[in-house]
């Protein structure tokens, strides 16, 4: 399946110890939304710091803990930029939904956000796509009802290797 | 595949498939008129003039209307070959999955619309390469969909979908809005309350237990509560209508090819006349578009020469990579096998002997043309650099835009 992602984009493998470690830890949990947004949460920012820091040593993980109860997404640290990773399970990249904390909290609010993919079955973690900040707020449809921001796939950056290149260029 | 080289058959023709293989142009008669009047308002234009013409309507005019069907008209003709290269690109990539050429290029040339209205005019690359980009990223898409679709019970399915999906399956299969808010509801509640506690694999999820079932009636009528034409359902209603939702699902990934290509249209003759006039470049505007596409035509030769010494600078085992990967199409795994080394590392080597050609142009766009790489930029030459590698590699007599 892997050689079906560009090499623009990111596919990572997810160990099967990490995948299962991960899924157990997330039952402390009660709602099975909150299950899930744990267990894809850990996977994502595991292993993307981890690949990261090869390039980037000074990388840091953003703790904040218990989030995840209630919202879906983690934060990478890079030069002072925040990192948003938006990761979900669904094999459709239709759509990139993001919970308004991230934008409208300021201590939260991300500089750039990354679309994650984590297929549990396939075991792969893929990045297929990325956004700014401003590019949020000029395309984004606010939802009131769950409130949060979505865009279409089309909205989004589809080549996250240049997300890599601004950083490393700078 | 025969390239098409006159002007009125790039904007008005058609590739068609015969035992799979592209064969014969088909010309589509009211874009053959419609350009032939175009071409004769304006004799002096060139492809890439009347490809910012077409892009110019086709932003100028209104959502549905037949001014825009026009342009999208005209500009699905002129990314043919693009499309036809992208799909050509992916297609031995497939794996074991059962697809015609002909379909993946349905497929990929059925994403035109959503092309253009996502096209930034802004970027610094024209819209082939961008085009070349989104067909491969449409084609595989559609491909990782199927194979994990042929893999999923109708649960697993259910699981694996976003909410936009299975809207979208919903209207697409004519649901009003009723039934539509209806089956969301159920989806959610099935999403929210039903997981296994042994593993979050997904594909072999099987019918939820009584248990479960409780969970998820209760949910549902909580949220319904928001929804006053919603009414409480048991939980064999809820099955039913999720079973059924799966089902529409599974279809909508599976469409019937609707095609762009020498589609009859709904609009006449007349509706698209009216609309010309008021599109016309004036002179002026002509003069000015022509000059900007020589500067860019300029640039784009600076940076091949760029391009050139930044391969010849890259150590050996990157240039091995690079040939692998775009000269023989071969696959990561492909790649890992024949040169003993694990996939990731390949796939990280190729990366990153990529980002350095990137980069080398980036340095040079800021230093000579006072670029500065803002994302949108790095996006545009990223594409340029993809297209431009691709056929770089395979030598194949193919039009890109860094020639």
């Amino acid at each position: 399946m892997n050689q079906l992602i560009p090499i623009t984009q990111l596919a990572l493998p997810i160990p099967a110890a990490i995948s299962e470690l991960a899924w157990q830890q997330a039952q402390t949990h009660h709602s099975a939304d909150a299950r899930w947004n744990f267990y894809l949460n850990q996977i994502a920012t595991e292993l993307l710091a981890e690949y990261l820091q090869e390039d980037f040593p000074q990388l840091q993980i953003w703790q904040e803990s218990n989030i995840w109860q209630f919202v879906n997404g983690s934060v990478l640290q890079l030069n002072h930029k925040r990192i948003v990773l938006l990761p979900s399970r669904a094999i459709d990249q239709s759509e990139l939904v993001i919970a308004q904390e991230w934008l409208d909290i300021p201590d939260w609010a991300g500089d750039y956000f990354i679309a994650v993919h984590i297929d549990p079955d396939a075991e792969i973690l893929h990045c297929w796509g990325y956004l700014t900040h401003q590019m949020i707020e000029s395309k984004a449809r606010y939802d009131p009802i769950d409130r949060t921001y979505n865009l279409d796939a089309h909205s989004l950056i589809a080549d996250v290797s240049g997300l890599w290149a601004i950083r490393s260029h700078r | 595949m025969r390239q098409r080289k006159d002007l009125i058959e790039i904007f008005a023709a058609f590739l068609q498939f015969e035992s799979d293989q592209p064969g014969l142009w088909a010309i589509d008669p009211r874009l053959h008129r419609s350009m032939t009047r175009s071409v004769q308002t304006e004799p002096r234009g060139s492809e890439d003039f009347w490809a910012t013409y077409w892009l110019r309507a086709y932003r100028q005019s209104t959502a549905q209307s037949p001014a825009q069907r026009q342009s999208i008209g005209h500009l699905a003709a002129y990314l043919q070959e693009t499309c036809f290269w992208s799909v050509s690109r992916v297609m031995p990539r497939m794996g074991s999955i059962q697809m015609k050429l002909s379909d993946c290029f349905q497929v990929a040339i059925s994403d035109v619309p959503k092309l253009l209205q996502a096209f930034d005019v802004s970027k610094p690359t024209g819209l082939k390469a961008y085009a070349n980009t989104v067909f491969g990223n449409c084609l595989r898409d559609c491909l990782r969909q199927r194979k994990e679709i042929d893999f999923c019970s109708d649960w697993g399915l259910l699981q694996k979908i976003s909410r936009k999906r299975l809207r979208d399956a919903l209207v697409a299969s004519n649901f009003d809005a009723a039934r539509s808010d209806r089956y969301d509801l159920a989806w959610q509640a099935l999403t929210s309350n039903y997981s296994s506690v042994q593993s979050p694999k997904l594909r072999t999820t099987a019918a939820p237990t009584a248990e479960h079932w409780e969970l998820i009636v209760a949910s549902f009528d909580r949220e319904r509560q928001k929804f006053p034409h919603v009414s409480a359902a048991t939980a064999k209603e809820l099955e039913q209508w999720l079973l059924d939702a799966a089902k529409k699902v599974r279809s909508y990934l599976y469409p019937t090819v609707n095609s762009l290509n020498v589609k009859k249209g709904e609009d006449t003759e007349a509706d698209w006349e009216g609309d010309l006039v008021g599109n016309d470049l004036s002179p002026l505007e002509h003069l000015e578009e022509q000059e900007n596409i020589t500067a860019r035509q300029i640039q784009q030769q600076q940076m091949v020469t760029v391009l050139h010494n930044a391969i010849s600078l890259l150590d050996a085992p990157s240039q091995q990579l690079l040939t692998l990967y775009y000269q023989e199409n071969a696959t990561q795994q492909n790649i890992a096998e024949r040169l003993d080394l694990p996939q990731y590392s390949v796939s990280r080597k190729l990366t990153k002997a990529r980002s350095t050609l990137l980069k080398a142009i980036l340095v040079w766009g800021q230093d000579t043309l006072h670029i500065s790489p803002t994302s949108d930029v790095i996006d545009g030459i990223s594409a340029l650099l993809e297209e431009w590698l691709e056929s770089f590699y395979t030598r194949i007599d193919r039009p890109t835009e860094l020639s």
